[in-house]
C-alpha cells in the first residue's frame, strides 16, 4: 500500500470496522423511540391537511410525488397524519415498532413530499427523514434496557450518526462553493437578518434588527455557522465534543427560527435523537 | 453484559449495513454535488447565496375592457394556493395554456370573478430591504414580467 493509498484507504477501513463493530440493543431502541416521538411531533405540529384543495394547475410536483395530479383530499391528508402518529406511538409501546417506525416515516416522507410541490423545496422534514432511513432496515427485536451488544444492533445508529455528519458538512460546502469567503465577510448575514426583521415572521423584531446592525455581530454569527456546519464530521467524531455540537445547532437553529421565524425544529430533535448518550441512560 | 456473536455477524447482516449506510450517503453527497433535488435528497443549497438589499417581489394585476387594472393581493391566498412568488419566475417560460391555467387558478383562490377580466399582468418589483423594520421597503424600479391574455 503506497503512502497515498493508505491516507485514502485507512480511514475509508477504520470507519467499515466502526460501522460493524457491535452496538447495544438498548441504544437502537433509544434512537428507533427518539425518532418516532420526533416524526410524531412533526406529524402533530403541521396542520397538513391545509395543503388539500390545491388546483391541479398550482401542484409542483417533486419526484416523489409526480404520480398524482394534485393534493390528496382532506380525508386522505388526515387519514396520513392519523396514521403516522399510530405507527410513532406503537414504536413507544413497543408493540411492532420497526413496523410502526416505517408506517411513521412513509407517512410522513408523503406529507413532506407534498408540501414541497408548491414550486419551493422545503428542507424542514429532510434531515430527520434521513437520518431515519438506516433505522428501517434495523433490527426488530431491540428493546429499551437490553445490554446485549451485536453489530446487528449497531451499524444503523452509526450509519445515522454518519448521515447527521455528512448532511451539515454539505450545507457548509455548497455556502463555501456558491458564495466563498464573501458568505461571512460581505454584508450577507446582516441582510439576512433586515430580511428576517421585515419579513413580519421574525419572534423578536427589533432584537434582530438591531443585530444586524451591530458591526462585527452578523460576521461573526455567518462564521460561527459555517465553521459549525463544515466542522461537524470532527465535532461528531469525537465523542467528547458530540454535546458541543448539540449545543450549538440547537443554538444555530432556534436563533433562525427567532430571527426568520423558520421552523427547523425536525432538525434539532434528528440531531439530539441520534447522538444522545443513549448507552448511559439505562 | 452478554455479548451477541459480536465479531461473526451473518454476511446478509453486513452486506444490508454497508448497502444502506453507503447507499444513502453516496446518494445524499451525489445529489449534493449534483445539484439534484430529489426531495428528500437535496442540493442542500440553504441560504448559500448571498443575500444583499436587493430583494425582488410580484404584483399581479386583472385587466378589465377598459385597460383599467386592479390589483390581486397573492400575499392573501389561502394555503393550498400557497407557493406563487416561486412559481412566478419560471412562469414566462410555459405555454400559454398553462400561464392561463395557473393565474385562474390564482384568481379563483383570491375570488376574482373573471367576467369583465380580459387579461392578467404580473410584474417584478425591485426593492431594497429596509434598515428599519417598521418601514416598508424603498421602491426601486418595477417592469411587466408577463401578460396572459385570458380565454
Amino acid at each position: 500500500m503506497s503512502p497515498q493509498q493508505s491516507w485514502l484507504i485507512r480511514p475509508a477501513l477504520r470507519a467499515d470496522r466502526l460501522l460493524l463493530s457491535p452496538g447495544s440493543s438498548h441504544r437502537l431502541a433509544c434512537v428507533r423511540a427518539a425518532l418516532a416521538v420526533a416524526i410524531g411531533f412533526r406529524l402533530l405540529g403541521h396542520q397538513w391537511w391545509q395543503m388539500a384543495g390545491r388546483p391541479p394547475a398550482l401542484f409542483e410536483p417533486v419526484p416523489l410525488t409526480a404520480w398524482l395530479s394534485t393534493v390528496p383530499s382532506f380525508g386522505v391528508l388526515v387519514a396520513l397524519e392519523v396514521v403516522g402518529v399510530a405507527g410513532a406511538i406503537a414504536v413507544l409501546l413497543a408493540r411492532r415498532p420497526l413496523l410502526g417506525l416505517r408506517v411513521a416515516w412513509a407517512c410522513l416522507l408523503i406529507l413532506g413530499a407534498l408540501y414541497s410541490s408548491a414550486g419551493k423545496i422545503m428542507h424542514n422534514e429532510v434531515l430527520l427523514l434521513l437520518v431515519t432511513v438506516p433505522l428501517l432496515f434495523s433490527a426488530s427485536d431491540a428493546r429499551i434496557g437490553d445490554r446485549r451488544l451485536s453489530v446487528a444492533y449497531g451499524w444503523a445508529p452509526r450509519a445515522a450518526v454518519a448521515i447527521v455528519a455528512t448532511v451539515y458538512f454539505l450545507t457548509g460546502f455548497q455556502k463555501v462553493l456558491h458564495s466563498g469567503p464573501a458568505w461571512i465577510f460581505s454584508d450577507n448575514m446582516s441582510w439576512v437578518l433586515y430580511s428576517g426583521a421585515a419579513s413580519g415572521q421574525s419572534l423578536a423584531t427589533d432584537l434582530v434588527a438591531t443585530l444586524a446592525g451591530l458591526g462585527w455581530a452578523p460576521q461573526l454569527l455567518a462564521g460561527g455557522a459555517l465553521l459549525l456546519e463544515l466542522s461537524a464530521p470532527a465535532l461528531i467524531a469525537w465523542r467528547v465534543t458530540r454535546p458541543l455540537f448539540m449545543v450549538a445547532v440547537c443554538c444555530m437553529h432556534l436563533s433562525i427560527g427567532v430571527a426568520l421565524g423558520l421552523d427547523y425544529s425536525g432538525w434539532i430533535l434528528a440531531v439530539l435523537a441520534v447522538l444522545m448518550p443513549w448507552d448511559r441512560f439505562r | 453484559m452478554t455479548v451477541v456473536k459480536p465479531n461473526t455477524a451473518s454476511s446478509a447482516e453486513v452486506r444490508r449495513a454497508r448497502f444502506v449506510t453507503y447507499g444513502a450517503i453516496g446518494s445524499i453527497v451525489i445529489c449534493c454535488l449534483l445539484g439534484l433535488e430529489w426531495w428528500p435528497l437535496s442540493g442542500f443549497r440553504l441560504f448559500s447565496a448571498i443575500r444583499t438589499q436587493d430583494q425582488t417581489s410580484w404584483e399581479m394585476t386583472t385587466v378589465n375592457r377598459a385597460g383599467a387594472e386592479t390589483p390581486v393581493n397573492l400575499a392573501d391566498l389561502p394555503v393550498s394556493y400557497w407557493g406563487a412568488h416561486h412559481v412566478i419566475p419560471d412562469l414566462p417560460t410555459r405555454s400559454t395554456q398553462d400561464q392561463q391555467a395557473v393565474v385562474l387558478a390564482w384568481l379563483d383562490g383570491a375570488h376574482v370573478t373573471t367576467g369583465e377580466v380580459v387579461a392578467v399582468r404580473i410584474y417584478e418589483v425591485e426593492s431594497q430591504v429596509p434598515t428599519d423594520p417598521s418601514q416598508a421597503p424603498t421602491f426601486v424600479s418595477r417592469s411587466q414580467l408577463l401578460e396572459v391574455p385570458l380565454p
